[in-house]
């Protein structure tokens, strides 16, 4: 009787299994054997052609530890993740306060504001590179019948700039997003809480600084972490504006090993970035993790 | 909730330029899209290009993805929130940690695969990649969503004699449904904008799908003599299907977000 049921229940475990097998199996063909590789590939001197490759050991990283082109990279990605993620929620989470508020024309500008998020980043470049161009660029023709011309600069083709224009431009779009993200996470605060806080006299101001803002905490924490993964994914911007330059001015992570695998065929270099890339996402993981596992813990010593 | 005046007045002198500069680039590409020729200017990018194939392959990208990401997807979330079977958490975790895995991390290597099983230039090179990483990123929401519905109907479910399967199927699925509409449209939007993997899995330029088009358009005007205006016309073509999904798809992005709690 007892073996028959733990027959039964070894069944149950298996069926629930079936449940995730489908995903587990992707994850496994289209995540963790592509990470594997690259991680193999790393130590292996490689043209990503061949047939043959020599082992190399550590060589890779050697060369791309003394990169200079890396010190660009590892700088634009703090650059990036600080330069987009925070003037993206601060303009999302005022956006969003209003709407919440049911300001006149509310529902008209959510759906604009969030309307660059949709368009094609492809797109979304060949417009602005119109925009940023040097001589007939709009932006610097604008400047120009202002007699601002003093203002003018070579916005894509001057280092500094260009790096300037990728924020700008990835903050014009995804700015939506945090907001709508806010909006949705205020909808979620009940009603009361600002009626009862109006009635002790609080304003505007002082409900979203001791009510909204603070009950916003698991929104904030979500876009931080998507912005900062965002700052190492960062491919298709740089790319469709700059394509990494001036002078690697724009490189990222993902541009640099893109033109190290499929540019200058040095696969095993690329392999080597790739798992740089990986450990900083990890330990980014951990920390997120971390602060997860901490939050459960203060939930439950709260119940 | 009653706004003051000032209030009022200060939302607006804060929205309405806003409104300018975020409308701006999608303004001047239209306007400029008709200037000197006005609608001739789009009959010549339609001379030029047979837009077609590209459509096609954006279709196929788009509606495989999302049904592989639906299917897998939901059965995944459902055995995380209610299901019990040895190291959960554990599998749980490491299935997250795929979000933070970036494209370029990946690329590589599944080029190798695609190559080998001679799906390179076809749209289905595409489907399994978007598919496995729309997964992932909707694992948690999906997870938090089905952990907000009630255990009790479960146990009503299995006091009625319904098995896991019809359980799942019948009872929690249509529940769950405005959660899985809103990862539908997420995951829509982006496997229709993605642009790494379309042009390295796909470089034939005629089956490109049509968010990797528009990279064409500037590197051959010279080749075309496309002026601004004709380039302007050939990215807005590029633009309407995804704008036409965003009209219809705008009300329930919200709803979706709100009604399934976004606890994560």
């Amino acid at each position: 009787m007892k073996k028959r049921e733990s027959a039964g229940k070894r069944m149950e475990t298996l069926t629930n299994y079936l449940f995730i097998l489908p995903l587990l199996i992707l994850f496994l063909t289209f995540f963790a054997y592509p990470i594997l590789y690259n991680f193999i590939i790393s130590f292996y001197d490689w043209n990503g052609i061949s047939v043959t490759k020599s082992f190399a050991g550590l060589a890779n990283y050697r060369t791309v530890m003394s990169d200079r082109v890396m010190k660009a990279v590892l700088k634009n990605f703090v650059i990036i993740a600080l330069g987009t993620t925070l003037p993206q929620a601060f303009f999302g989470i005022i956006f969003a306060s209003f709407f919440r508020r049911h300001i006149r024309f509310a529902g008209f500008y959510r759906i604009a504001f969030y309307l660059p998020a949709i368009c094609t980043v492809t797109i979304v470049g060949n417009v602005f590179s119109k925009i940023f161009e040097t001589n007939r660029g709009y932006l610097n023709v604008m400047l120009r019948s202002a007699h601002l011309d003093f203002l003018c600069q070579p916005w894509l083709a001057a280092p500094h700039t260009a790096l300037l224009c990728i924020l700008f431009v990835n903050i014009w779009q995804w700015t939506g997003y945090s907001m709508l993200m806010y909006y949705a996470g205020m909808l979620n605060i009940p009603d009361d809480l600002y009626e009862a806080a109006a009635i002790d006299g609080a304003g505007p101001v002082q409900q979203f600084r001791h009510i909204t803002f603070p009950l916003l905490r698991g929104t904030h924490y979500t876009l931080v972490i998507l912005g900062v993964l965002g700052a190492l994914k960062c491919f298709d911007l740089p790319y469709v504006l700059t394509d990494g330059g001036p002078a690697h001015a724009t490189e990222t992570f993902s541009t640099y090993i893109y033109t190290k695998s499929f540019n200058t065929f040095k696969q095993g270099q690329a392999s080597a970035i790739v798992v740089l890339m990986f450990m900083i996402a990890m330990a980014i993981t951990v920390i997120q993790l971390k602060m997860y596992y901490k939050e459960d813990r203060d939930k439950e010593l709260a119940e | 909730m009653k706004n003051s005046l000032l209030y009022r007045c200060l939302a607006q002198l804060v929205c309405i330029p806003a409104l300018v500069v975020f409308l701006y680039p999608l303004a001047l590409m239209i306007q400029k899209s008709f200037g000197v020729n006005g609608i001739a200017n789009y009959r010549l990018v339609f001379d030029y290009y047979d837009l077609r194939p590209n459509f096609a392959t954006s279709l196929i990208v788009v509606g495989g993805t999302l049904v592989v990401m639906a299917a897998v997807v939901s059965m995944a979330a459902y055995a995380f929130s209610k299901l019990q079977f040895p190291f959960k958490k554990g599998i749980y975790y490491l299935l997250l940690t795929a979000m933070m895995i970036p494209t370029s991390a990946v690329i590589f290597p599944l080029y190798q695969i695609v190559r080998v099983f001679r799906l390179n230039n076809t749209g289905f090179s595409l489907i399994f990649p978007y598919a496995t990483g729309s997964c992932c990123f909707n694992l948690m929401f999906l997870k938090n969503y089905y952990d907000a519905l009630p255990n009790e109907l479960l146990d009503s479910a299995r006091i009625d004699g319904a098995g896991k399967w019809k359980t799942f199927l019948l009872i929690m699925l249509p529940i769950a449904k405005p959660g899985l509409v809103f990862a539908l449209m997420q995951t829509f939007l982006s496997s229709w904008n993605e642009l790494q993997m379309g042009m390295i899995f796909i470089n034939d330029t005629s089956r490109q799908p049509l968010s990797v088009v528009p990279l064409r358009f500037a590197q051959t005007t010279s080749a075309t003599g496309f002026t601004v205006n004709h380039l302007f016309a050939a990215c807005i073509i590029c633009l309407l299907p995804i704008g036409i999904f965003y009209v219809f798809a705008s009300r329930y992005m919200v709803e979706g977000l709100t009604q399934g709690a976004v606890k994560g």
